[in-house]
């Protein structure tokens, strides 16, 4: 059934528009009854009209912000869990992988320098002095790394309740992590497709950043 | 012609149909009905690349100094000398920082030209500032007392220092080196990480999450000491609550150089 109002213009009973006009003078109808969407005229003389159109291209502009946010959280939470993974393998295999590598170098000199007689040189407690010392900076490096990627996780859990910030944190973190394993490791780190694949996360994450910032002040304004 | 003060949802635009003024984002004339036109700028999705703010910028240039780290660090690891004399070693290091400080300063000068001054920041009362110059002094011996001992440790871990006796007292000996490790890093970094830095995160995020994000943000700068990284941003934390509590950069400033000169005096 028609809903009815009357315009205080030009007192026309009419049914309700969905342009929220009087049919015969044109005029927003003011006593717009149980429907509350017509916004008062910002300007004298200027209406603005039932703000449908807008608002939903508002909407759908914040999903979009929203669906990059889902976007950066996906890639932190997949860099956070290949991080700590990658790392904690590694630091749980520091003290096997050290004396290996060692085992390696320690083959390659009986072979080169001389025989056996290297290894006999070699004296037995400075080479577990040296093992020790290294496996405790393999463990450090690799506990930061595993520290770091659960750092990444905790900001693509938080991505939805702080938005800025964990988007800000995971940026900078990424770029701060990348740039010391670079320093670290430069013939891993440096690859092609390394390099493509850190690029494409940084400006992924960048985005998110300025999508996280217009998305806050959008629902900040929405409350 | 806007009615909002260039917001671009609010932008006017002339219907058609009946010639009078009508808001852009409107579907429809509400004078005349007729259809909006095809042609007329909508909203944009991509519009927070204006609304962000001076953040994604800052973000820009803290990636930019980041690199001139990674090459800074790059190219001393290379043309690094071992058997060198210390002194000699010194000069041509504390040479290099100097042209990468050079280098950061100019960075840091023109993203503050590109970006703008951030907004004012609120009045601090006197009580509040007080507190913090009185409480800043006990912080920072207990700043240098947990650096030193973090570094111990770290050495009683992972071997001896990289700086050698020799190479401490000729750094000491050193005019430049007081300048490039004490009074720059005070000067340029407290500008760029708790002025511009700080106070763009805090219009995004609010105080806490500033301070905690700009001391991230200063501890991974220090990209040659990666290891010095935890208890910087530490220090980060002491700089961005001496910046919030008085609301001025010259406590932070102070606070820096004496945390480097200490550090620098004790070898």
């Amino acid at each position: 059934m028609a809903e009815w109002v009357i315009c205080s213009s030009c007192q026309l009973k009419h049914s309700r528009r969905v342009s929220g006009i009087c049919p015969r003078c044109q005029s927003p109808v003011d006593d717009a009854g149980p429907l509350d969407t017509i916004p008062a005229p910002a300007v004298p003389g200027v209406y603005e009209g039932p703000q449908t159109g807008a608002s939903s291209l508002g909407s759908l502009a914040q999903s979009a912000r929203g669906s990059q946010l889902k976007v950066a959280r996906a890639i932190l939470l997949f860099v956070g869990l290949i991080t700590f993974g990658v790392n904690a393998v590694a630091f749980a295999n520091a003290e096997a992988n050290v004396e290996a590598a060692f085992g390696e170098e320690l083959a390659k000199a009986n072979t080169i320098g001389g025989g056996p007689f290297r290894v006999l040189q070699f004296r037995r407690g400075r080479y577990l002095e040296q093992v020790g010392r290294i496996v405790r900076s393999v463990r450090l490096a690799t506990g930061g790394g595993a520290l770091l990627g659960l750092v990444f996780i905790g900001c693509g859990l938080g991505v939805r309740r702080y938005p800025v910030p964990a988007t800000v944190a995971g940026l900078v973190l990424y770029i701060g992590g990348s740039a010391i394993f670079l320093y670290i490791d430069p013939e891993t780190n440096l690859r092609p497709v390394a390099l493509v694949m850190k690029l494409i996360i940084v400006f992924a994450l960048f985005k998110a950043v300025r999508a996280a910032v217009h998305y806050q002040k959008v629902s900040l304004g929405d409350e | 012609m806007t009615l909002d003060g260039g917001d671009p949802g609010r932008e006017l635009t002339r219907c058609w149909r009946c010639g009078r003024d009508v808001l852009r984002t409107l579907e429809a004339c509400p004078h005349c009905a007729a259809p909006r036109r095809r042609g007329v700028r909508r909203p944009s999705i991509d519009s927070s690349r204006k609304d962000a703010g001076r953040l994604p910028g800052v973000l820009v240039v803290f990636g930019i100094l980041l690199a001139i780290s990674v090459l800074h660090v790059i190219l001393v690891s290379s043309g690094a000398k071992p058997d060198a004399a210390p002194a000699a070693l010194v000069r041509r290091q504390l040479a290099g920082l100097l042209a990468f400080e050079l280098l950061t300063t100019a960075v840091i000068v023109a993203g503050i030209r590109i970006l703008g001054r951030p907004s004012r920041w609120p009045p601090v009362n006197t009580g509040s500032t007080l507190a913090a110059w009185g409480l800043s002094v006990v912080g920072l011996l207990l700043m240098v007392r947990l650096n030193t001992g973090y570094h111990e440790l770290l050495q009683q871990q992972l071997g001896p220092a990289p700086i050698d006796a020799a190479t401490a007292a000729a750094l000491r000996g050193s005019a430049l080196a007081y300048l490039v490790l004490c009074f720059q890093p005070a000067v340029v970094e407290e500008i760029f990480f708790r002025w511009l830095t700080l106070d763009s995160l805090r219009e995004a995020m609010g105080v806490p999450a500033a301070v905690l994000t700009s001391s991230l943000m200063f501890g991974i700068a220090h990209i040659g000491m990666p290891l010095s990284i935890p208890i910087l941003m530490v220090l980060g934390v002491l700089l961005g609550l001496a910046r919030v509590a008085t609301g001025s950069l010259v406590l932070p400033i102070a606070l820096h150089f004496f945390h480097n000169l200490v550090l620098l005096v004790q070898g």
